[in-house]
Order: structure tokens, then C-alpha cells, then sequence
């Protein structure tokens, strides 16, 4: 029963995922973007993993999933017309595509040992205390990112004078 | 756990990161915006003396997240000084926007900030942060010319390359993540040789996917598309860094990860490294033969050099690998002379045509022969650094009997000479088209000069360099 449940996640995940694309309108692909993190969210919760999960809604679905809406909805002449989302390295693109899937499954037959032990759910005051302990550095770094990347938005997205 | 030692480990990314936001709040005033320049000069060199203080900490800071060990040593001090002389050529380049004065130090400082955090990294997480770091900011500084369609070009396709990428090396390191459950490291190079339960082939697959996004941030053959374009579009100090920087990023983490690293699980990494060396250097350098714009000639020059210093890596000595760090530090002089003498020639011609370079020597002698030093140097010819550094990477591959590495290198030298002296040539040779003054400014003259007489004296003395690298390479 577990099992099955498990299978429908992941068949919506590589469904949605597949539609995202091959949809012809970028506003449609968002939408099933959506739809695929989702899906990776209710993967989440099957594992037990509820604080991800609700993270993955959170900042995927609420935050950037919107932040992709209104850039389309904003940016002239992307949101109104059909795209094409091929090109003439189609078949060199799927043969490596291929190759990469064939290497993973050959990966996964040889060293899957079964379900990993189960393990105690980690709780959130774990999570806080790791964020200013094991990981300060990487959560630091992340602010100095994050500045960059505003400052870049503007300088990049500003009026030309 | 105490962090005062830690934070001694990082004090000169912290002075940078300082001297950054000083920059950035400096952006807003209009008095202090001409002076920002020299103000990140200023926080690069004070950062360079914190760098002794840094050296002397332990092996581990910040639970394992950074390591201390010889290439954090050498990288960061190659990333210092890639930085204040990018800084020297900014202030001398003259088509940079005004009005955006200080954002753009603050960049420079903070991608130099990102790629020391980055060749010092021992965890996987923070490896690949700072690289995100690093190329996050670089799609920025590419685009930074929005008046210039070739910028924003350049900017877009390194935004899409660049983050598909990044995505293929992140999901390596999930896999790596689902194999030990750790991204450290130490522990997962000790588990590929004592755990019975990680299965070699996993760990390969995991390793090729790793090894895309470190080979499209060092430009290595078949990664290497979005370089031309990128190089030829960014604002040229840039791209000089971009020559450089995050080369030294990609080959500090190839010789920790995979040469020094993931070997034991990767039994044929020295004959995929080989391979794609040859494959690099010869790309690189039969394209370089067709262009006429001297800034993606260099391009393709970078990407040859990539090859060579791939063909270090494939050794997989400790030889090899002070051949690879020596030479990376020669090119990033030589490349920044190339560039800045490239800068200083494009403030008189607004031209980075070959052919518009005709009778050069006669208009700017200066430049002219500090551009054909540092040519003659990249193409390998003696008295200068870069016959050393080659000679070395060489003499790296013949003791380990690669002898077709040697061979191939050597025969791409041939081809790479072509077109270096053809620039020299419509220097040298040509009769100028139209006669212009070249405008001089101190901060890019100086850079110049300091780097040209390094190109010299390294080339006749490499013994300072090389005592201190096989130094540092023992204590490991």
C-alpha cells in the first residue's frame, strides 16, 4: 500500500514534468511547473520529511512559482505567443539524454540496498541549532548571495540613461 | 565549538566582504564615486596581508566546511592577486559606465570573495554555494554593458549554460549525498576505500556529473561553448578575471576532488583527463587560428590553456600538480598583461579587430611591446615565465612516461605560435591605418608594467615561486 502511494507520486512527478516541457504557451509550462514541485512536496511528505515539504510549498509553489507568473505577465511578447521548445540538437540532446538514463539505471540495479533504516524524524529545533552551528558558514555565505544577486537585478534591470 | 580560530581562517574574505559594502554604500555618494576604485584596491591589498595570519590556522575551520591545505594556500593567493590587478585595469577602462561605479567594485569584490571560499572549500555544500556564488555573479558582470548588444548576449548565454550546469554537478553531489550520507569531503574520500557498502560504479556515475559543472566553470572541452562569446561580450577587465578566476576555481577543485580525491573509486580518471586535454588544447587552438577579434582570440587561447593545464591534472603526481599550480599562476600574469594591454589599446582605437592593431608599435610603443611580451610568453617562448611554467607540465608527463601528452602539448604549442606572433606581426609589420594618441592612465600603466617585469624575472628566476610551492606541496 505504502509502495503504490509511492508510485503515484512519482508517476504525477515525471507526468507534470513532462508536460512542463512540451506545453507550447510559457504561462501553461509554469502552471505544471507548479503542479511537478507539488508533487516533489507530497514526496516529501511520504519520507517524512514534513518541514520540507512545507518549505517546498512554501518557497517553490508560493514564492517563485508566482515570481515566474508575473515575470511573464510582464515581460512583452513571451506570454502571448506559442514557443517551440525544440531545436536541431533534438536528437543529439535525447541521445545524451539516453546515455545519462541508461548510467543511472545501471547505478540504481547495483547499488540499491533495499530501504535505508528508519531513522528519527530530525526535529526543527535540531534544524535551527545546525543552521547556526555545522552550517553558519554556508548560511552566512548565502546573505552575502543573495545581496549580490539583488544589487545585480537592479543594476541589470535599471533604466538605460 | 570555539569559532575564533575559524573566523582567523577567513579574515581576508571578511576584510573583502567589508571593503565590498563600502564600496556599494560609497556607489550612492557622488563625491566619494571616483575614488571607489582605489578604495577596492585598498581592500584587496589589506585582505593580502591577513592572508600570512591565515595560512598559519589549523587544517579545519568552521566544522569541516573549509580546509587549509595547499591549494586553499596557492589559490587564494593567485585569486588575491587576479583581483587587485583586475581592479588596476578596471580603473583604467575607459568604456566602463560611469554612473554604475561602484556596484561594479563591488562585484569584482565579491566574486573574489566567493571564488576564495570557494578553492578552500572540503564540503560539498560549500563547494557548491561559493561556485553559484561565483557564477551567479559572473552573469551579472558579463551583462554589465546594457548598451552593448554582445554584453547582454554574452550575459544570457552564460545564464542558461551556466545554470544548467550547475544543475547536472548539483545533482552529482545529490547522489554523492544518497551514497554516504555526508557531503564532507574527508569522510567520503575515507569511506570510497574502507566502506564495503558504496558500490565504485555509483560513485563514478556521481563523479562524471560532478566533474560537468567544474569542467564548464574552467571552459575544458565540451563545456566550453559559452567562453567565445562570453569573453568577446563581458567588459574586458572582466573578462580578464574571467580568464583567470574561475579557472583557478575549476582546477582547485578538480586536483582536490578528483586527482587527489575521488581516484581510488575512478581507476581511469587519468586517461579521461588525458583525453580531454588533448581534446581542449586542440580545440582551442585550431579555432583561435580563424578569428580576427583579439579579445576571442584569447578566448580560445584560455581554453587551450585550460587543455595544458588539464594535461597537469592527468598526471595525477604531486609533480603534476605543482607543474598545473605554477603554471596557472604564470598564465594568470600573462593573461592579465594580455588583457590590459588589449584594454589599453581599445581606450585609443574603440577597436579589438587584429587588422586595426596594424603599425601599432609606431603610435604606442609602450604597449605594443608589454602586448608582445605577454603573447610571446602565453605561446611558450623563452626567457619568459610561461617557457618555465610549460617546460614544467612537460617534464610533469615525460617522468610519468605520458608521452603522448607530452607530444600533443608541444605540437599544439606549434599551432598556438601561428596565431600569437600574426598579432605581433600587424604590430610590428604593418603600416598604420590611421594615426591615434593613446591616452594613458597611471592605474592601468602601472598594472602593466608591474606584470611585465614579473613576466621577466619569473621567467629567468622561477626559484621564489617554485621553493614556496614545493613547500607547501610536502607538508601535505
Amino acid at each position: 500500500m505504502a509502495e503504490l502511494v509511492f508510485f503515484v507520486i512519482a508517476a504525477a512527478i515525471c507526468f507534470f514534468a513532462v508536460l512542463v516541457v512540451t506545453s507550447h504557451d510559457i504561462f501553461h509550462s509554469s502552471v505544471w511547473l507548479a503542479m511537478t514541485l507539488l508533487s516533489v512536496a507530497g514526496l516529501y511528505f511520504y519520507l517524512d520529511a514534513p518541514f520540507l515539504g512545507v518549505i517546498q510549498v512554501l518557497v517553490y509553489v508560493g514564492g517563485i512559482i508566482t515570481l515566474f507568473v508575473f515575470a511573464i505577465k510582464l515581460t512583452a511578447h513571451i506570454g502571448d505567443k506559442s514557443i517551440v521548445q525544440t531545436n536541431r540538437q533534438t536528437i543529439f540532446a535525447g541521445l545524451c539524454c539516453l546515455i545519462l538514463f541508461a548510467l543511472l539505471m545501471n547505478m540504481l540495479q547495483h547499488s540499491c540496498h533495499g530501504p535505508f533504516p528508519h531513522s528519527e524524524p530530525i526535529s526543527l529545533k535540531q534544524l535551527g541549532q545546525s543552521l547556526v552551528s555545522v552550517y553558519v558558514l554556508p548560511f552566512e555565505f548565502i546573505s552575502l548571495l543573495l545581496l549580490a544577486a539583488m544589487v545585480g537585478a537592479i543594476a541589470i534591470g535599471r533604466d538605460k540613461k | 565549538m570555539n569559532l575564533n580560530p575559524s573566523l582567523n581562517f577567513i579574515s581576508p574574505e571578511m576584510v573583502l566582504t567589508l571593503f565590498a559594502m563600502l564600496a556599494l554604500f560609497g556607489s550612492v555618494s557622488s563625491r566619494l564615486k571616483h575614488s571607489i576604485g582605489l578604495l577596492s584596491f585598498m581592500g584587496v591589498a589589506a585582505s593580502a596581508v591577513f592572508l600570512p595570519l591565515s595560512f598559519r590556522c589549523g587544517q579545519f575551520s568552521f566544522y569541516g566546511m573549509l580546509i587549509n591545505d595547499p591549494f586553499s594556500v596557492f589559490f587564494r593567493s593567485i585569486l588575491i592577486v587576479a583581483s587587485a590587478f583586475t581592479i588596476l585595469l578596471s580603473m583604467g577602462y575607459s568604456e566602463r559606465e560611469e554612473e554604475n561605479g561602484g556596484e561594479f567594485y563591488f562585484f569584482i569584490l565579491a566574486l573574489t570573495v566567493s571564488m576564495m571560499l570557494a578553492v578552500s572549500s572540503s564540503n560539498l555544500l560549500m563547494i557548491y554555494l561559493a561556485v553559484e556564488a561565483v557564477s551567479l555573479i559572473s552573469y551579472i558582470l558579463a551583462g554589465y554593458h546594457k548598451k552593448n548588444p554582445f554584453s547582454s548576449e554574452a550575459g544570457v548565454k552564460y545564464f542558461l549554460f551556466g545554470a544548467f550546469s550547475t544543475g547536472v554537478m548539483l545533482y552529482g553531489i545529490s547522489l554523492i549525498y544518497g551514497l554516504f550520507g555526508t557531503l564532507d569531503l574527508g569522510v567520503i574520500f575515507r569511506g570510497l576505500t574502507t566502506a564495503s557498502y558504496v558500490d565504485p560504479a555509483a560513485v563514478l556515475v556521481a563523479a562524471l556529473l560532478i566533474l560537468v559543472g567544474i569542467g564548464f566553470k574552467s571552459a575544458v572541452v565540451p563545456f566550453h561553448m559559452w567562453a567565445p562569446d562570453v569573453y568577446q561580450g563581458a567588459p574586458t577587465p572582466v573578462t580578464a578575471l574571467f580568464s583567470v578566476g574561475p579557472k583557478a576555481v575549476g582546477f582547485a577543485l578538480l586536483l582536490r576532488v578528483f586527482t587527489f580525491g575521488f581516484h581510488s573509486a575512478f581507476t581511469h580518471w587519468g586517461t579521461l583527463a588525458g583525453f580531454l586535454a588533448i581534446l581542449t588544447m586542440t580545440v582551442g587552438n585550431v579555432l583561435a587560428l580563424r578569428q580576427s577579434n583579439i579579445k576571442r582570440i584569447l578566448a580560445f587561447s584560455s581554453i587551450a590553456h585550460a587543455g595544458y593545464l588539464l594535461a597537469g591534472v592527468a598526471v595525477g603526481t604531486v609533480a603534476g600538480a605543482q607543474a598545473v599550480m605554477y603554471y596557472l599562476f604564470i598564465y594568470t600574469l600573462m593573461n592579465l598583461a594580455a588583457f590590459g594591454a588589449v584594454i589599453a589599446i581599445g581606450n585609443a582605437l574603440h577597436s579589438e579587430t587584429v587588422e586595426d592593431y596594424a603599425g601599432l608599435y609606431r603610435q604606442a610603443p609602450f604597449t605594443a611591446v608589454i602586448l608582445t611580451v605577454a603573447l610571446l610568453s602565453l605561446a611558450g617562448i623563452p626567457p619568459l615565465a610561461g617557457f618555465i611554467a610549460k617546460f614544467l607540465l612537460l617534464s610533469a608527463a615525460v617522468e610519468s612516461d605520458l608521452v603522448t601528452l607530452a607530444v600533443a602539448i608541444s605540437l599544439n604549442s606549434v599551432i598556438a605560435l601561428y596565431y600569437y606572433v600574426r598579432i605581433v606581426k600587424y604590430m610590428f609589420l604593418h603600416e598604420p591605418a590611421k594615426s591615434t594618441t593613446m591616452p594613458t592612465t597611471t592605474s592601468l600603466s602601472l598594472a602593466l608594467v608591474v606584470l611585465t617585469i614579473a613576466i621577466f624575472i619569473l621567467g629567468v628566476w622561477p626559484q621564489p615561486v617554485l621553493g614556496w610551492l614545493s613547500g607547501l606541496l610536502r607538508l601535505s
